[in-house]
Order: C-alpha cells, then sequence, then structure tokens
C-alpha cells in the first residue's frame, strides 16, 4: 500500500461522545484512520463512504461508512476533494430493498382510504343523515345559505343580487304554482331570480331554488325556464342539496388535509361553490330529470322544450360544460334530451302555455 | 445515568454554539428544494424539509461540534400517507357529523347568529382535533430528537404522546377556567413532560424549577392588559362628560381613550411574545443534562419580534412586487401583444407561483435563518466536558415519523 497524505481529523466512534482526535491517511482504495485514543485503527474502503448530505460549511467534510455510527469530520479543502473525487458512491442514499415496494403498498393504502372515506363512506352517511335533519331547519338553513352565496356572487356585480320587478316575480309563481300542484312538498317552495349572467340555476337545502337571469336569457320559451325549474325542484323533493352540503363538509375536511389547509374561510366559499356547481350524482341528475317530465306531463306541459334547452346548451357550450352549469353536465346532455323528448306527452296538441306573452315578458324583464 | 464531574479544572467552563452557516449554501438550497416542490407538486416538501435540516443543523455546533440530522424525506413521506390513511377516516366523519349537528341542532334566523353558529362549530371542530394536536406535537418531536445526533451519539425521547395528549387537554381547560391564570401551569408542566422524557445518549435531561417561577414573564401582558382598561376608562369618562354636558366638544376624551386601547392591545401582543421568550429562558436556566450539564439562553425579545416581523415585512414585499411584476408582465404580453385571452389564467398562476417561491425562500433566509442564528449566538452550555461519558442510545423506528403533525399542518417545521 503506498500511503499519501495524512491530514487531522475528528473522530466519533458512534458509542460515547468522547472526541478523538485521528490521523487520516490515504491508501489505494480507501483510508485509515489513527488516533492515540483509539482502541484499534479504522478502514474505510472508498467505495463504502458516504458524506453527511448538505453540511454547512464549505471548506471541510463530514462523512461516515455505510450504515455505520462512526463520523470524521476534517476540516482539510484537498482532503474533501480528494474524498469527493475517489468516493463514487458519497452520495448514494442506501435505501434499503424493497423500500419502491413500501411505498407502493402505503401509497395505494392511503389513496384508498381516502377514496373510500370521500366516494363510499361519506355519501352513504350524508344520505343516511339528511333524512334526519328536521324540515323547518332546513328551511332556515335554506336562506342563510342562498344570503351567503348572493353576498358570495355580489363581489362581481352588485350587493343585492335578487330581482324585484313585481310582474315579473307574480309571473315566476304562477310557473311556480302550476308544477308544484302536481306533488307534494315538505317545504314551503321559494323560487327566486338572481341578476347574474351565468346561465344557471340550483336548489339549496329547504326548499330554496335560484335561477340565473342567463338562464332566462338563454331560454326561447317560458315552457323551457319550467322544464329547469321542475328539474331544480325535483332535487328539492329528493333532498339532493342537504346530502350534498353534508357530503362536501366531510370531504372538504379531507381535502383540506391532504393538499395543506387554505385557510379556514375557504371551507364556507367551498361549499358554496360546490352548491351553484352542484356536482350531484349522475343518479341524482337522471332522478331528478325523470321528477321533472312526470311533473310537465302533469301539469299539461309539454317536456320537448326542455330538450330544445338542452340541445341549444350542447351546442354552445359541448356535450359536457363542465363549469358552467349543473343543468349542462352529467349525464350527457344528449342523452338528456332524448329522453326528455320521449316523455313528451303533448306533441303537436294544444296547451295552456305556462305564461302568457305579457307574463314571459315580465319575467324576461324581472331584473330590470 | 448521572454524569460526574470530568476533573477540577474543567468543572463550570462555558462552552458557546458556533454558527457555520454560509448564505450562499443556504440560498441555493432554499431555492432548489422550494422550485422542486413546486414542480412535483408539493410532493418533495418530505425530502425538501430534511434537506434544510440537514443544513440547518449542521450550521449549530455547540461547543464547535455541529448537530447531525439524520431524517430521511422517503420516512417522512410514509409517514404522511399513514397520518393521512388514518386521518382521512376520522376528519371525513367528524367534519360530516359536525354539520349535520350544526343543521340539526341550532339553526340560527339572522346573519350575525349564523356566524356565530358557524363559528362555534369551528370551535367544536378544533375542540374534536386537540387531543389529536398534543399527539401530534409529541411524536414530532420524538421524531426530531431521534433523528438527532450531536458527536455521533443520538438524541431520544420516551415514548407518551397519548399521555401528552391527555395533560395538554386538561390544562388547557384548567387555563381557560381561570382566563389565564394558570397559564404559566402548564407552559411548566407540559414542558417538564417532555423534557425529563428527553435523552442525550443514555443521559437524561430534567426539567427543575417551580412553575411560579414563570410569572414574571407574565409582566407585559398583564401591562397591556391595563393600558387597555385605562384607555377604556378613558374613553368612557369623554363619552360620559359629552353626555351630561350636552356640548358634544368631550370627543377628545374618547378619541385618546380609543388610542390608549389600540396601544394596549399592541402591548398585549408583544407581550405574549415577551411571555415565550423569557418563560424559554427560565425554563433553559433550570433544566439539566446527566445533573451536571446545564445551560443559558438569552434570546431578546426586541431582536426575534424585529426579525419575525422586519424579515416578514420585506420577504412579503419582495415576493409580492416580484410575482406582481412578472406575472403582469407576462399577460400582458399575452393577452395584448397576442391577444390570447385565455392564457391570463395561466400567465396570472406562474406570478403567483413566483410570489409562492420568492416568498418561501425569502423567509427561509429573513426570518428562520436570523432566528436560529440568534439563538446560537446566544446560547451557552455550562460544564460540557462532562459529555464524553454519554453512551450511544438505539435507535428509536416508528413507522409515521411525524406524519401526523404534518398533516394536521403543524408547521412540522422548514
Amino acid at each position: 500500500m503506498v500511503e499519501t497524505l495524512s491530514v487531522l481529523g475528528q473522530f466519533f466512534d458512534g458509542e460515547t461522545a468522547r472526541e478523538h482526535g485521528v490521523d487520516i491517511t490515504t491508501f489505494k482504495t480507501g483510508i485509515r484512520i489513527t488516533g492515540d485514543s483509539l482502541d484499534q485503527y479504522h478502514e474505510w474502503d472508498f467505495a463504502d463512504i458516504r458524506a453527511l448530505p448538505d453540511q454547512a460549511g464549505s471548506r471541510g467534510i463530514a462523512i461516515c461508512k455505510s450504515g455505520q455510527q462512526q463520523r470524521l469530520f476534517a476540516d482539510d479543502p484537498n482532503f474533501a476533494q480528494m474524498i469527493k473525487t475517489h468516493c463514487a458512491n458519497l452520495h448514494n442514499s442506501d435505501a434499503p430493498r424493497g423500500t419502491y415496494r413500501r411505498v407502493a403498498i402505503y401509497a395505494a393504502a392511503a389513496i384508498s382510504s381516502v377514496l373510500i372515506i370521500m366516494f363510499v363512506i361519506v355519501p352513504n352517511l350524508a344520505n343516511r343523515l339528511a333524512t334526519h335533519i328536521p324540515v323547518e331547519k332546513e328551511m332556515v338553513l335554506g336562506q342563510n345559505t342562498v344570503r351567503q352565496i348572493e353576498r358570495i356572487l355580489a363581489f362581481e356585480t352588485n350587493p343585492n343580487l335578487t330581482c324585484s320587478g313585481a310582474d315579473g316575480i307574480a309571473a315566476l309563481e304562477k310557473m311556480s304554482a302550476r308544477l308544484s300542484a302536481q306533488f307534494d312538498s315538505p317545504y314551503e317552495l321559494n323560487v327566486r331570480v338572481f341578476d347574474h349572467e351565468m346561465v344557471n340555476a340550483f336548489a339549496v337545502p329547504g326548499g330554496q331554488v335560484v335561477i340565473f337571469k342567463g338562464l332566462i336569457d338563454d331560454a326561447d320559451s317560458p315552457e323551457e325556464v319550467a322544464g329547469v325549474l321542475a328539474h331544480e325542484f325535483g332535487h328539492v323533493i329528493h333532498r339532493d342539496p342537504t346530502r350534498l352540503a353534508l357530503r362536501s363538509a366531510g370531504s372538504v375536511g379531507i381535502l383540506g388535509m391532504v393538499f395543506g389547509d387554505f385557510a379556514g374561510g375557504a371551507v364556507a366559499l367551498v361549499l358554496a361553490e360546490q352548491l351553484i356547481a352542484a356536482n350531484y350524482t349522475r343518479e341524482a341528475e337522471s332522478a331528478a330529470d325523470d321528477f321533472a317530465h312526470l311533473v310537465l306531463a302533469d301539469a299539461g306541459l309539454p317536456s320537448a322544450p326542455m330538450a330544445a334547452f338542452f340541445e341549444k346548451l350542447k351546442e354552445e357550450h359541448g356535450d359536457d360544460a363542465g363549469f358552467l352549469s349543473h343543468i349542462a353536465s352529467h349525464p350527457a346532455l344528449g342523452d338528456r334530451a332524448d329522453l326528455a323528448r320521449g316523455a313528451d306527452t303533448i306533441a303537436d296538441a294544444e296547451f295552456t302555455p305556462v305564461l302568457s306573452g305579457d307574463e314571459w315578458q315580465a319575467l324576461r324583464e324581472i331584473c330590470d | 445515568m448521572a454524569l460526574t464531574d470530568v476533573n477540577e479544572t474543567e468543572i463550570g467552563n462555558s462552552v458557546g454554539v458556533s454558527y457555520l452557516m454560509e448564505k450562499r449554501q443556504l440560498r441555493s438550497l432554499a431555492i432548489k428544494t422550494t422550485l422542486l416542490t413546486l414542480l412535483t407538486f408539493g410532493i418533495y416538501r418530505f425530502w425538501a424539509r430534511t434537506r434544510l435540516r440537514n443544513y440547518f443543523w449542521s450550521c449549530v455546533a455547540p461547543d464547535g461540534h455541529p448537530f447531525e440530522y439524520d431524517g430521511k424525506g422517503l420516512e417522512k413521506f410514509l409517514g404522511f400517507l399513514i397520518a393521512v390513511a388514518v386521518l382521512a377516516v376520522y376528519l371525513g366523519i367528524l367534519q360530516l357529523l359536525l354539520t349535520f349537528a350544526g343543521m340539526s341542532l341550532f339553526t340560527a334566523v339572522d346573519d350575525t347568529a349564523d356566524e356565530l353558529q358557524q363559528l362555534a362549530v369551528t370551535y367544536i371542530a378544533f375542540g374534536a382535533l386537540l387531543p389529536l394536536i398534543f399527539y401530534a406535537q409529541y411524536r414530532a418531536r420524538r421524531y426530531k430528537l431521534s433523528r438527532t445526533r450531536w458527536r455521533g451519539i443520538r438524541f431520544g425521547m420516551d415514548k407518551g404522546a397519548w399521555g401528552y395528549a391527555l395533560r395538554g387537554i386538561g390544562f388547557t381547560i384548567v387555563t381557560i377556567l381561570t382566563v389565564g391564570i394558570l397559564w404559566p401551569l402548564q407552559t411548566f408542566r407540559l414542558e417538564k413532560y417532555k423534557a425529563d422524557r428527553t435523552w442525550y445518549g443514555d443521559v437524561k435531561f430534567e426539567q427543575n424549577g417551580k412553575w411560579t417561577m414563570l410569572y414574571p414573564a407574565m409582566k407585559h401582558i398583564l401591562l397591556g392588559l391595563l393600558i387597555v382598561i385605562a384607555g377604556g376608562v378613558f374613553a368612557a369618562g369623554g363619552e360620559w362628560a359629552r353626555v351630561s354636558d350636552d356640548s358634544f366638544t368631550g370627543g377628545s376624551g374618547t378619541g385618546f381613550g380609543a388610542f390608549v386601547v389600540f396601544v394596549g392591545a399592541f402591548w398585549i401582543y408583544a407581550g405574549f411574545a415577551y411571555y415565550r421568550v423569557h418563560s424559554f429562558r427560565k425554563l433553559t436556566a433550570h433544566k439539566t443534562l446527566g445533573e451536571t450539564v446545564t445551560f443559558t439562553s438569552m434570546p431578546r425579545t426586541r431582536s426575534l419580534i424585529g426579525i419575525f416581523i422586519g424579515g416578514g415585512f420585506v420577504a412579503g414585499i419582495v415576493a409580492a412586487v416580484l410575482g406582481f411584476a412578472i406575472g403582469g408582465v407576462l399577460t400582458y404580453l399575452v393577452v395584448k401583444m397576442l391577444g390570447i385571452q385565455e392564457l391570463a389564467i395561466f400567465t396570472s398562476g406562474i406570478g403567483f407561483l413566483i410570489y409562492f417561491l420568492a416568498l418561501s425562500v425569502l423567509s427561509l433566509l429573513m426570518i428562520t435563518e436570523p432566528m436560529i442564528r440568534h439563538f446560537a449566538h446566544n446560547t451557552t452550555i455550562q460544564n460540557a466536558a462532562a459529555l464524553v461519558q454519554v453512551k450511544q442510545r438505539d435507535g428509536d423506528d416508528f413507522a409515521e415519523a411525524e406524519g401526523f403533525a404534518d398533516a394536521l399542518d403543524l408547521g412540522a417545521g422548514f
């Protein structure tokens, strides 16, 4: 062995906290550590030497032997340079065998736990619990929620979103009364129009239904609006908004944890957002559609205009118009239009329009 | 094990804490780790935190010997996954049940009552999390200690997280019921619980002293309260003068009173910082390691508040300016020059990412680092020579690392 370079270092044997002053000599395949206070000398192969990662100080180097407790500190730039050039495995992390498998298993367990709780347990629990909330509490809650949503949306336009044209309200009430006469509701139904250009309508817990002005502008006849309203009544009767509120509350808690908290206030905002976007399940949407078809038929109204409205949305926004409105969300609009047309009981026959020409005009001007 | 004094001459010898930070190294490490964290949508944060701890630990060198952090990013990641799997069940169902209770028990009829009710639900949710929070804090501390070495010897902490959670809740209730009068009792007993279970190798730490010794540290909170009360009296006096005079000229008393209340409120705020710093001083002065090694740490409230406010202010402004300038220029170029309206959301997103990146890097450099430096410079160890007798302790493997603290977002460190 050709020994070169001898430097001073501090050595800790990993058994006691005692500091050993040592001489470090380098030979062909490694380093040798000798010191008066050491019982024996240590030889470390270059291949076994690991640097302590991300250490402060740029002069010296702190190293150990792979998997061992001993530590060697040398405050000598030349020695540090020598180690860096000779030790090929200096920065190996020495992860034990099977690490990838362990990561995969843990990740799978965590992800499935989150998915099961979010998509199985929480929705099921929400469905069960929703039916146990007293109706009168639900109604008060609904009124509060509408107020909150109004406040959140109002940032974009004006503070009072609810439209108050007297003739328009009368027209809306007439439409609502004709539909709601066809079924029993535990709630007092309350329909209002928000002065907002979004093409949307949504239901909140306790019989509150909100139609956006944008939707009325987009409709060509009052029957199209009636179709949407009947659909929202379906959600109300099935208590979908209450389920959704419960479900989102559970999910928001989990998501906040996974992605780090976006400040507590965000929770309320997300809840409101959820209700507006109304991400109901496909089943809930279909059930609301079916409900609407029945109500329209019982009220002596055609459901073809509802189909026409879906087709218009599809033309304007594509098949899954996503964020624009839940009217435009699952199931695919084309299928829903076909179903609505199939359920039509009027066809070309005469029917009493849901609103007269003047009333329809009043509804369109409800926000003016 | 009790350490015996090594020899006569070294008894009472005091050693300081060297600080080995090099700005250039820290800056590049901070930028690198934050960038990787952003690019991996946050997954890298476990490794980022590990690397930053590697660095900061090795900056601090009591008696010239640096600490070593040997935690791994992977174990933090796995620990986080375990915690998520467990907490998803707890949090998901808890939130849902609370919302259900909120809906079916107390539904308010007006906005104020509605907000109060939401506040109540938030507090109940927080209360339900409290045991978990204490548990997570203890586990995180145990994890960090078990991954810290000095002179090749590990630190460690005995098990006892649930006992800590139980005491934590008990003392929190006591503190609340006594409107803070017994806060020092909580501070002392919780610190003693942790300190008495802390080891360096085979040598145990011990928290001595009495809880009443922390009362002087509360003096500025008390002073702030008195100022607020005095301000309230002034204001009330001004109001009363105005009303009884019928002259509507006594407003100066009211204004002055309000100003005094404002000063008092700020004083209380600073008083909390003063309490934390000075209770830390007192507690540290009464800790022993192996019965003979003692510590002195004299951080200054003024310096720490200065670092926190000054550093936070500069970091916030620089980051905002950078993010706004780059995001704004990009948006302008894309929208005005190229006329691609749809890309605006991405360019402003880039601006936000730059703001976030700059803010994390700058707060590391301008808040975390100066604070660690301040503590290092103001700490000494007495009779450290006795520590050469300390023997190694076994490693402390535990699967979930600091996962719970991380999942509950308890600021598990940089």
